[in-house]
């Protein structure tokens, strides 16, 4: 048999599609997650003056800490934009009907947690743009703080999209 | 214009400039007006996100039904068009706006959010008649496009205004927490 044939056979062009878009949400969501831990890790390691070995000779750890979080804004960035753009993929999956009830409620839930992520997240950014430009940084504690919320909001939000997928 | 440096704004503003990114910054520009790419990268999606994002939870919370029918009528590779349009015409776009303006200067990034919300605006309404083309409407998408384009400059406007208040606030909610 062709594989082309095959192919069609074992996986459809739209089962195909919504494969694609479900994997690109949970590794968006993967990025996400794991580069506010890893921000999060580094600046309680690196830049965080109350800690016993921090020295002023530690700001050029505060300089890699400011770094590291720049990076990792660039990709939660994309990584949201992803999100979002799968997740209503994945909305659009079950339409035209969409399920009500509980799982209607949990949907009701998710998306203002995600609004609310968005917001808290375009503060986070701009404390770091701020602290990049030298206007009134932001202390290392606060962007350890937002780093760790960022984290904790997002394991919130993968909470709610495995009872939305999985019950 | 960049406004690096300077002290309040006219209108009260926040003193915090973010034109300038620090010089050891591998992307940061030679030429100090230029805004942080950050800046506009994390603004761009923010924009974007929430665009789509508000919409679909309070449409949800309204009518599911109509979400549904919406979402089933648009289609996965047309939305993912439209949304891959908006999101990189916004981009462009923010760009654009904070090479004219100061987060720190409400009035006059509010203004230049208006001006520069339109080209967006149109963009996606543009790709909405291509996309009725494509689905052989074509002369009904021609004369909607011919009445539409200023409705979707008007609507690109008034969310490029609204945007950019949000993020003057949002800005001075950083600088606030900055100081503590």
């Amino acid at each position: 048999m062709p594989v082309p044939a095959l192919t069609a056979t074992v996986l459809p062009p739209l089962a195909a599609s919504r494969l694609a878009i479900r994997s690109l949400h949970v590794l968006a969501m993967a990025v996400a997650v794991g580069g506010a831990t890893l921000a999060w890790i580094l600046l309680r390691r690196f830049a965080d003056p109350s800690a016993p070995s921090a020295t002023p000779t530690d700001a050029p750890s505060v300089a890699v800490a400011h770094r590291v979080a720049a990076a990792y804004e660039w990709l939660f960035w994309a990584a949201l934009g992803v999100l979002v753009l799968t997740g209503v993929g994945n909305l659009g999956s079950l339409a035209p009907t969409l399920p009500g009830g509980r799982w209607g409620l949990v949907l009701d839930v998710k998306l203002p947690l995600v609004l609310a992520l968005l917001v808290g997240s375009a503060v986070r950014t701009l404390l770091l743009v701020r602290a990049r430009a030298g206007v009134d940084p932001p202390s290392p504690l606060t962007l350890r703080h937002a780093y760790a919320a960022t984290a904790l909001v997002l394991l919130l939000v993968v909470a709610l999209g495995e009872v939305l997928a999985h019950g | 214009m960049g406004e690096g440096g300077r002290g309040p704004g006219p209108d009260g503003g926040d003193a915090g400039a973010i034109q300038a990114v620090e010089p050891s910054d591998a992307t940061a520009s030679t030429d100090a007006t230029d805004p942080d790419p950050l800046l506009v990268w994390s603004l761009a999606t923010f924009h974007v996100t929430v665009l789509v994002a508000l919409p679909v939870w309070v449409g949800h919370a309204i009518d599911p039904v109509a979400v549904g029918g919406l979402l089933d009528g648009l289609g996965t590779l047309a939305g993912a068009a439209v949304y891959l349009v908006l999101w990189g015409a916004t981009w462009w776009s923010n760009d654009a706006w904070l090479r004219e303006v100061d987060l720190a200067h409400a009035r006059e990034s509010v203004v230049a959010g208006a001006k520069w919300g339109m080209p967006p605006g149109v963009v996606v309404f543009l790709t909405l008649v291509a996309l009725l083309v494509l689905r052989g409407v074509g002369a009904f998408a021609v004369f909607v496009a011919g009445i539409g384009i200023a409705f979707a400059a008007v609507f690109g406007a008034l969310f490029g205004a609204l945007f950019a208040g949000v993020d003057v606030l949002l800005f001075r909610v950083a600088g606030s927490l900055g100081r503590r």
